[in-house]
């Protein structure tokens, strides 16, 4: 058994060596602008679009069009709603104000159409973890539901060479943080605007 | 380079802007809220008249700051706008509540408090959303001040108004207490003008009768 894991370990670290493909490494800013759909959108009530949100992404090409990688971002949405809230025999009426935070924990792999130096369009997916923070703020109270999901994204990209190794990207992807216990499905649209660097080695 | 520094000013202008995200700021008002709560077998539609006592009570504790009273400047407002509440749903005012007995009797308490925020304002901390620095968010309505690293310190003061609605006949025959068939709470922030006060106290008031349909008569 240990023999077999040694053999596979020697195999993922010869196979995936940059000195046996050389292919190098991307790293990518991106500003996000997200479009929240379905629950999410219900709970934000008034709120089409945020532009509020970045995100960070490292790509390690193990073939010269196939990339494995991780994915970190800070999405924010905000609302606001009048509507009353009722609770068996009670009801509450205040302006809510809406606050969800989102940060996807992922690992992610992207297929690449195009060669280097090219433009190079890509799709990929990403799964992982979430955290989600919402805060439901009324009057001077507040109410807070924090949650880890299961999550996921589907994404479809295109790389813009600029200068040397410095590119622009633009992507889309669809963010899925899956239902918990104590929390709705999380879904929404995001543009992304990025710059990024491939490094050789 | 040329190029990729005005893509890279293009991407990170945008991204700062959005921190400051253009929400519309928060005024006063926007902080009150209206809470009612009523007794689910209690038939509204038998009750015909009310008692509604001249005066407000005041919930305190020991150490209260008296200046926080506000010598009952709006109570002659809060009681004539409940009362006009409960005219314009049909009931009755008992005006010999010494000889008659009424179906309701309406009491009203005011409760001040002072509150203090400190909080911890490290970015990663308090999230993009309710962080104190961005317009429009997480700021405690009248804040006085901040330290700079690493504390925020903010105090506000707010108030509360109470409208119970009992009914006299439905005494508990073990504990001898009347049960609220009906509580009327707004809740908001004790700062602005006198005018300012007073509109929000009445709009409240108006607001807690609006949204309990089952009282009309």
């Amino acid at each position: 058994m240990r023999k077999q894991a040694l053999l596979l370990i020697t195999y993922l670290v010869l196979h995936f060596s940059p000195s046996s493909y050389g292919q190098g490494q991307l790293f990518n800013l991106s500003w996000n602008i997200g479009f929240p759909v379905s629950d999410l959108k219900d709970f934000l009530t008034d709120e089409d679009y945020s532009l509020g949100g970045f995100g960070l992404d490292y790509r390690y090409f193990i073939e010269e069009n196939i990339s494995v990688g991780g994915y970190f971002a800070w999405d924010f949405f905000n609302g606001t709603s009048d509507e009353m809230l009722s609770f068996g025999n009670t009801d509450i009426t205040g302006q809510q104000r809406l606050f969800v935070n989102y940060f996807p924990f992922m690992v992610n792999s992207h297929y690449y159409l195009g060669v280097d130096d090219g433009i190079r369009p890509y799709f990929g997916v990403g799964l992982g973890a979430v955290r989600t923070l919402q805060r439901t703020s009324i009057g001077t109270f507040n109410i807070q539901n924090n949650n880890w999901h299961f999550g996921l994204y589907p994404e479809l990209g295109v790389i813009f060479p600029v200068f040397d190794d410095k590119n622009v990207s633009l992507g889309a992807k669809y963010h899925t943080a899956l239902e918990t216990d104590d929390s709705f499905t999380y879904s929404y649209f995001s543009l992304n605007v990025g710059i990024s660097a491939k490094f050789f080695e | 380079m040329k190029n990729f520094k005005s893509a890279f000013l293009l991407l990170v202008v945008p991204g700062l802007l959005s921190c400051y995200n253009s929400s519309e700021d928060i005024f006063l008002e926007d902080l009150d809220i209206v809470v009612t709560s009523y007794d689910e077998s209690y038939d509204f539609g038998q009750a015909r008249t009310f008692i509604l006592p001249d005066s407000v009570v005041r919930i305190t504790g020991e150490g209260d700051d008296p200046s926080d009273d506000d010598g009952g400047q709006f109570d002659e407002l809060i009681l004539d706008r409940i009362r006009q509440n409960l005219l314009d749903l049909g009931y009755t005012e008992e005006s010999d509540p010494e000889n008659n007995a009424s179906d309701l009797v309406v009491v009203v308490q005011t409760l001040v408090v002072d509150n203090y925020v400190i909080t911890d304002p490290y970015f990663f901390w308090d999230y993009w959303g309710w962080y104190p620095w961005f317009p429009g968010y997480g700021y405690g309505p009248g804040y006085g001040w901040y330290y700079p690293y690493p504390v925020v310190v903010g105090a506000y003061t707010t108030g509360t108004i109470f409208i119970n609605m009992f009914d006299p006949l439905q005494v508990g025959t073990q504990d001898q207490q009347i049960p609220n068939v009906w509580l009327g709470a707004l809740n908001g922030v004790l700062e602005g003008s006198t005018s300012g006060l007073q509109a929000r106290i009445a709009r409240g008031i108006d607001q807690a009768f609006d949204q309990s349909p089952y009282l009309e008569n």
